[in-house]
């Protein structure tokens, strides 16, 4: 069964984009697929800030993050942005980290009004790292998420509001395609094949 | 409301006495003492002396080099690393630089500009600086730095500055950041002097 790795830019564990994580997860084991969490906090903040891919702890993560044939990318938008230390890991990785990858960015912010740094600010990246298919890319408002408990959450007490449910299910379909997709072997073309059609 | 606010709005007059402007450099390298932290340098040195030159009064405000103060980015201390974040907005003119890793500006550098304070950059002309490694990476400085630094309320009224590496091996570089100064130095002078200098924090 195709492994997805879930990715959270969160620097804090109990924010929503940290809970939209868990959310995503949840509903992918439920749909079957074996899933991994990678949470960026957690990575030494030395090594993502000198940018020292040596480090054991960046090189685990890069490992976790090759056995992936999917990755679903969580991040808060801060500045119409990523957040900073999810570039900072992005800027540690081969430049082939996803190539064959299936890719889901989601984020979370405010309003809809940063919706599209999605796609201007962290499509680009994505790209520049080789992945396969980044498929459309979904921002999550805050209201649409709400804590199940009072006070500080853990990101497991986090739920999709009602309203949000049915784009969400949609944009996961649409990325569980692409990973379908990848797994038609050799479906593409080289340059030679292309030649002789 | 039908009053027009526009009509009781008195913008300020060029002003005929006023306290030097002062050019930082942001740097958004992890690495100390890299190339790009000494471009950057050179170019704030260059904006001070072409301003000094014009008979624009000038002076190197207080510069912060991100490697420097990177192991705090993410910890209890960021709340100082903060405090130099909006203290380096505090300049007139912010060379805010950085090299191009996945086609954007480093995780480092926006890190540090995730903890500007509120309005920090309101008052700030930013300079977006980019050293790419092939031209093919040109238009980063204003698909990814510039939005960033508008977003934060900055003001970039100039071309982007972008250098690529081979430029410092062939020694092009300041000749290049010269006509580049040449051009954005009218605009920087102007719009640095128009921008209301009010909540600035000493310097």
């Amino acid at each position: 069964m195709t492994r997805i790795l879930i990715v959270s830019g969160s620097p804090s564990s109990t924010s929503r984009s940290a809970g939209l994580s868990r959310v995503v997860g949840r509903t992918l084991v439920g749909r079957g697929f074996p899933v991994a969490y990678l949470d960026i906090r957690d990575l030494p903040a030395d090594a993502l800030v000198h940018a020292d891919a040596t480090h054991q702890a960046i090189r685990d993560s890069v490992d976790v993050l090759a056995r992936a044939e999917g990755v679903v990318v969580t991040t808060p938008i801060y500045h119409a942005s990523i957040a900073g230390i999810l570039k900072a890991w992005f800027d540690l990785l081969p430049r082939t980290a996803l190539a064959g990858k299936a890719v889901l960015p989601l984020g979370t912010g405010g309003s809809l009004a940063h919706a599209l740094a999605l796609d201007y600010a962290l499509r680009p990246i994505l790209q520049a790292l080789g992945a396969r298919h980044v498929v459309g890319a979904h921002l999550v408002t805050d209201a649409q998420l709400e804590r199940t408990t009072g006070g500080p959450a853990s990101p497991a007490q986090v739920r999709l509001h009602a309203s949000a449910t049915d784009r969400f299910s949609a944009t996961l379909e649409a990325f569980l395609a692409a990973l379908a997709d990848h797994r038609v072997p050799a479906a593409t073309p080289g340059p030679t094949q292309l030649r002789m059609l | 409301m039908t009053e027009n606010a526009a009509a009781g709005t008195t913008l300020p007059a060029r002003p005929t006495t006023y306290a030097p402007l002062a050019v930082a450099a942001l740097v958004g390298h992890p690495r100390a003492g890299s190339r790009t932290e000494k471009a950057a340098l050179t170019v704030a040195d260059a904006i001070v002396d072409a301003l000094n030159t014009a008979g624009v009064l000038a002076e190197r405000g207080t510069d912060l080099i991100g490697a420097e103060v990177a192991a705090d980015v993410f910890g209890p201390a960021s709340q100082a690393v903060a405090a130099r974040v909006d203290r380096v907005a505090d300049a007139d003119i912010v060379v805010v630089t950085t090299p191009t890793f996945r086609g954007a500006y480093t995780g480092l550098l926006k890190a540090l500009l995730d903890l500007s304070g509120r309005d920090s950059w309101v008052s700030t002309v930013a300079v977006p600086f980019q050293v790419v490694g092939a031209p093919g990476h040109t238009l980063a400085a204003d698909l990814h730095l510039r939005p960033l630094l508008l977003e934060l309320g900055a003001t970039t009224p100039t071309a982007a500055l972008v250098a690529e590496d081979s430029w410092f091996a062939d020694g092009t570089f300041e000749a290049r950041l010269g006509a580049w100064v040449e051009q954005a130095l009218p605009v920087l002078a102007a719009v640095a002097h128009a921008l209301p200098r009010a909540g600035r924090t000493s310097r």
